[in-house]
């Protein structure tokens, strides 16, 4: 698989840092449309990466973004330090949000975040550690269709 | 429809200039993660969000246009960063409902007639 391997970028992303909130997903949209993955995976995998940069940003301190774009397929692992999830299952589940009100007031942590990343991802994989961190793995597909 | 007819239309203020494109869609809400999920494409976007992050939502759904509703004035730092981007940044003191019943009015209409 690795020798399918056509890019690996990182992006570091600070807990908290609203100001730059979206660098890192406009940064990764960028780079896959230089490489010209078709749209609608560009589309699903902006939205995903997202995300996965605003929980980052939400709930932990600090944390990394890998972009590894495939011939055949788009995939981030997002690791994080922070507190972690206690019920992934819960967290999973469209409306569920441990957000505090300054942030519900910004419009973000609507419950909505995990669910957008499993709906526009083929394959997403969530460990957490509670009070050590959280990895996110996301992979869009890019199949023939889309060529 | 163009961006300046609308603005001509409604008496929009206009915080931030944009790149011309041609309206097709409007979406109205304030929590940025049912927005980045489901706001159609050449859309006008509207929210009674005034902060920074709003643009960085724009730009990654490729929405061309914010309406900030209400009579309620952006942050500074997000002009400078709405006319970076290209993405038109206006206000009306509608609320969201009235606003958006009138774009969508205006869209429809030009739909029919067009």
């Amino acid at each position: 698989m690795e020798e399918n391997l056509l890019l690996v970028e990182k992006f570091k992303i600070q807990g908290r840092d609203f100001d730059r909130a979206g660098e890192a997903s406009s940064q990764i949209k960028t780079i896959l449309k230089k490489l010209n993955i078709p749209p609608s995976v560009i589309r699903k995998a902006t939205i995903a990466a997202y995300e996965t940069e605003m929980n980052i940003i939400i709930y932990a301190y600090h944390g990394v973004m890998t972009l590894k774009v495939y011939k055949n397929k788009v995939k981030v692992i997002a690791e994080d330090k922070g507190p972690g999830i206690p019920d992934i299952n819960l967290a999973m589940q469209e409306g569920y949000s441990t957000a505090p009100p300054e942030i519900l007031e910004m419009g973000f942590g609507a419950g909505m975040g995990l669910a957008n990343i499993k709906k526009n991802s083929d394959i997403l994989e969530i460990k957490s550690n509670v009070n050590k961190g959280t990895t996110v793995t996301f992979e869009v597909s890019i199949n023939e269709q889309h060529k | 429809m163009r961006p300046y007819l609308l603005i001509e239309s409604l008496n929009l203020k206009v915080y931030a200039k944009g790149r011309d494109f041609e309206i097709k869609n409007g979406y109205t809400c304030d929590l940025l993660s049912v927005v980045m999920a489901n706001c159609p494409e050449n859309s006008i976007w509207v929210t009674v969000q005034r902060h920074i992050n709003i643009v960085a939502v724009a730009s990654l759904r490729e929405i061309r246009a914010i309406i900030i509703s209400q009579g309620i004035s952006p942050e500074e730092n997000i002009i400078e960063k709405s006319e970076e981007e290209g993405i038109w940044l206006l206000g009306t003191n509608d609320d969201s409902f009235t606003v958006s019943g009138k774009i969508y009015n205006l869209l429809k209409d030009e739909k029919n007639n067009g």
